[in-house]
């Protein structure tokens, strides 16, 4: 496994080195969305309220928030399903000049297309973290809070933020693509294994 | 006899636990799966999740921010009286699960489901939800699960009827295919607790497949040897997959699988998927009629046996 440290804003030729299954970690500003955030973008048209030029990095989570002292800090975050927001991906990624969407599992071509045409990669949680994550974040900034806490946008200051895995790369490959070949495979092997034959099919009514 | 106010403090501490410690059997399992992986991605998932869970119990923070559902399987002991009657029970759950809102132990999730708006509270129509199980003893036992999303949510076809005429087979090809749609791409979050449902009404099919995901233990087989022979035969065939744990590649997609059978319509069979998550959250309680509260390492939902409603 190749360990990978990114610092924001992360330009074309850091993600384009990017292979497969490289371990990465994250450094500098990178911000936080859920679904809410990219209908706004993609289907109501509003600017985002940051420089999505500059904090390239966008994670799909939704952190919990404690205010100690007037201060926001995060008790616990885990990147959260990225498949959900695949409806908003490839625009999202045009739109807002993102190289790094951070997320668990994977996307659908469209978006893995998208990633192709403008140089973005996907990465996939290692783990669930909750507890561990905000161990290497500080909140810098929080835009439309009145989405309520999960769907705002939090603008963390991140430290060796990870690991996550790269799954999308630059050119459209997907990691979970090549697992799942080998899935498809070995269920073929396992229905022989319990007898259920290929041509098998369920009694219609 | 019992009031709403011991009632409460014992749910809540039953709630709060469940959120933030993972039970003792699972953590077994991850250190057993770290042992027997051979991919070294495969072993870093498995190795941040213990350290993980390890910091999250120390720390007392929720071990996922997706504290999910909060729902509570009772065991209601016949010899037990509460102040107030067994509504207060209902009462108590409702307030515990505000209060542990309240303080930060579960997170904000439950909403509406049209309007998608939020009481912030996590209690809503029918949540929490509240399973109940009469029995003989001079207690009350209450287990807390917290279950989050993405293994409640993502298998792709969670139930089907099977007919005569498909036989085992269906009943065996429903079951893998199921659980495999959930389980690659990591959406169920493996390594997973399957647990399946089958025969029954469809309603008590599927409560019986989260039964079985959400209350055996980790190693557990069924007391009928022709159901643990099928649980094991399951268990073998999804980890000879190669869908690893996240669903990233490697050995363990399911750290064990369940079944919970009843009695069907002679017509055709309701089979039920549910998936419990790496993080398998729950934590159980006994409340005596004296007051005694006394935490437990595991639920004893299915020791009073199979027969009654359950």
């Amino acid at each position: 496994m190749k360990e990978v440290k990114l610092t924001t804003p992360v330009s074309l030729e850091d993600v384009q080195e990017l292979e497969l299954g490289d371990v990465v970690y994250l450094n500098g500003l990178v911000f936080t969305c859920r679904g809410l955030f990219q209908k706004k973008i993609v289907e109501e048209g509003l600017p985002p309220p940051i420089d999505t030029h500059k904090i390239n990095v966008m994670i799909h989570m939704g952190p919990v928030v404690r205010k100690i002292d007037q201060k926001f800090v995060i008790v616990s975050m885990a990147p959260t399903t990225s498949n959900r927001y695949e409806k908003w991906g490839s625009k999202i990624i045009r739109k807002l000049g993102i190289k790094v969407i951070v997320g668990k599992g994977t996307m659908g071509s469209a978006t893995a297309k998208a990633m192709k045409k403008f140089g973005c990669v996907h990465l996939t949680s290692v783990g669930i973290l909750g507890p561990i994550l905000p161990l290497s974040a500080k909140v810098r900034e929080v835009h439309w809070y009145e989405l309520g806490p999960l769907e705002a946008v939090w603008v963390l200051e991140v430290k060796d933020l990870g690991p996550f895995l790269v799954d999308i790369d630059t050119e459209g490959n997907s990691y979970f693509k090549k697992v799942n070949e080998i899935v498809k495979i070995k269920r073929g092997e396992i229905y022989k294994k319990l007898g259920i034959l290929e041509n098998f099919k369920y009694q219609s009514l | 006899m019992l009031d709403e106010s011991l009632l409460e403090e014992a749910i809540l501490r039953v709630l709060q636990k469940s959120a933030i410690e993972i039970p003792e059997d699972v953590k077994r399992a991850f250190e057993s799966c770290i042992q027997k992986e051979e991919s070294e991605l495969a072993k870093l998932h498995l190795r941040k999740f213990l350290e993980s869970i390890n910091f999250a119990a120390a720390r007392k923070i929720p071990v996922c921010p997706d504290t999910g559902w909060p729902i509570l399987f009772v065991k209601l002991g016949s010899q037990v009286t509460i102040r107030g009657g067994y509504l207060v029970v209902e009462k108590a759950f409702r307030e515990a699960v505000k209060k542990a809102t309240e303080l930060g132990f579960l997170r904000v999730t439950m909403v509406d489901p049209i309007s998608r708006k939020s009481s912030v509270n996590n209690v809503g129509n029918y949540i929490p939800y509240v399973e109940y199980k009469p029995f003989f003893a001079d207690y009350i036992e209450v287990t807390a699960v917290t279950k989050g999303g993405g293994s409640e949510l993502f298998i792709l076809q969670p139930t089907r009827v099977v007919l005569l005429a498909d036989g085992i087979i269906g009943i065996k090809k429903f079951i893998i295919d199921s659980a495999i749609s959930g389980l690659i791409d990591g959406k169920t979050c493996p390594p997973n607790v399957l647990g399946i449902g089958i025969g029954g009404t469809t309603d008590l099919c599927m409560r019986l497949a989260k039964q079985a995901a959400v209350l055996r233990p980790i190693g557990d087989r069924h007391p009928e040897p022709r159901i643990a022979g099928l649980e094991e035969d399951i268990l073998n065939a999804l980890n000879s997959l190669g869908i690893g744990p996240m669903g990233c590649g490697g050995k363990f997609a399911v750290f064990d699988v369940h079944i919970e059978y009843a009695y069907t319509h002679t017509a055709g069979t309701v089979i039920g998927v549910n998936m419990q998550c790496a993080l398998c959250r729950r934590a159980t309680v006994r409340i005596y009629d004296d007051g005694t509260i006394e935490d437990r390492k595991l639920p004893s939902w299915f020791e009073s046996g199979r027969n009654e409603r359950s």
